[in-house]
This record gives C-alpha cells, structure tokens and sequence, in this order.
C-alpha cells in the first residue's frame, strides 16, 4: 500500500528510474535473507479489549489515538486524550502520563501490537482497542469530528 | 579464442545482471529475488522503507534508508538528488 504510493509520488516529482517492491518485509524475510534491527522490543502480548469494555472503562483510563490523517475522516472515540501518530510515537510517546492505564487505538488494529510494545517497552500498561475504530463504530458507537 | 572466452564471459555477466522487471499497472515491480541480486551486485540505488521510523528501527532490509510515505516529497530529493538515479520503495508487503 505504502510502497506504490510511494512509488507514484516519486514519479509525480519527475523520477525516472523507480521501482516497487511490493513483497516487503514479510517476503523478504520468507525468502530466507535477513533483516536488521536497530531497536529490540520484547516481543511481550499487549491486551485487546472490545468496544464494549473500553466504553465502560473510558472514563478510568487514558486514550490514544495512533493513526494518522485518516482520523480526519473517520472521526475520533469520544474521550480521546491525546493523538499521538505512529510516525512520531518514538519522540512523543513521553507525552503519555506514566501513572495511567493507556489504551491505544488506530484504525483497523494492524499497528497497535508493534505500538503497544513499545510503550509496554517503556514502563506503561497499555492496551489495544481490538479491531480498532473500524469495530468500534460497527459496535454501534459514536464517534466525533477530529480537532 | 581468447576473444571468444572474452565476448561469452561479457555475455554472460550481462545476462545474469539483467533484470526482468514486470509492469503492473504505472508501476514497474522487483521481486525479491531480483532486488537480493541488485544489492549482492552493489547496484547503485537508494532502497527506502516507507513505513513510520518505529517499525523501521525494529525490522528493515539492510542498506535501507527510512522515509515515511507522507514524507516523500519532502526528503527524497535529500536522498537522492539525481531524478534518473535509482530509487526502490517497500514497506510491510501486499496484505
């Protein structure tokens, strides 16, 4: 998804020579060739928890919202405090309060895990919005414009 | 037969270093066995991960740079100034 829209991008701005490696990671990896890592994170289980427990739980708990623009159209869970993009978790993430329990969402709940372990990484006790807002809203429950 | 051992030698570095690459759509696609033989041969290239610097710094392919999709207009001409060098993109794969 990133990749060939990357790739068009770099297109538009008059590249000639681009191409797409639409494999990735996982094909990458499922060939046998390695990968590097420049930060270890323990592979620890962050906890989902379903639409229906995090309404009843809003109020005791803190919220973040991890995704990007895209909140722009969707729209935010009521209650969020704070919108902390993926893109900028590594610098931001010390805006998260310590002493709270966290609970992190984005859309469709592919980011969270890698998310979620790093803050488990950092000394915080989070959680994950299963299925994101994505089973959020097919639950049946609100959401409000992004600020 | 000099010459002769000469022109197969030539032919055959050329054939084992082309690349078949395959259109899809606007997009001209390496697969992975392609991409591995560029980089064992040191093609000149600049290989970008385009996925958020957390998930870079846990997993990428090496030699690979890291700018995020939304900041490609930004800073790939940071990276590689010349238009006709060139350029390969990934990120987490086709779902």
């Amino acid at each position: 998804m990133y990749t060939a829209k990357a790739a068009r991008l770099a297109a538009k701005m008059g590249y000639t020579n681009v191409l797409a490696y639409r494999k990735g990671i996982p094909g990458w990896q499922k060939a046998g060739y390695q990968v590097e890592s420049s930060l270890e994170i323990p592979s620890s289980k962050v906890r989902q928890i379903s639409p229906s427990k995090l309404q009843a739980m809003k109020d005791d708990i803190y919220l973040v919202d991890i995704r990007g623009n895209e909140r722009n159209k969707v729209g935010v869970i009521p209650g969020t405090n704070l919108w902390l993009p993926l893109l900028k978790i590594l610098d931001g993430y010390s805006e998260i309060p310590q002493d709270k329990t966290v609970v992190i969402y984005d859309t469709a709940d592919k980011m969270t895990l890698i998310a979620g372990r790093f803050l488990s990484s950092k000394g915080y006790n989070v959680s994950r919005l299963g299925g994101g807002i994505v089973k959020w809203i097919g639950a049946g429950l609100s959401v409000e414009p992004a600020k | 037969m000099k010459k002769i051992i000469l022109l197969v030698t030539i032919f055959l570095f050329c054939a084992t270093s082309a690349q078949a690459l395959t259109k899809k759509g606007d997009l001209t696609v390496v697969s992975t066995n392609e991409l591995k033989a560029m980089l064992d041969q040191n093609k000149p290239m600049t290989l970008v991960n385009t996925m958020p610097p957390l998930i870079h710094q846990t997993k990428h392919i090496p030699g690979s740079i890291n700018i995020p999709v939304g900041e490609i207009e930004a800073k790939l001409p940071e990276a590689l100034s010349d238009k006709n060098g060139l350029v390969v993109f990934y990120c987490m794969g086709l779902k």
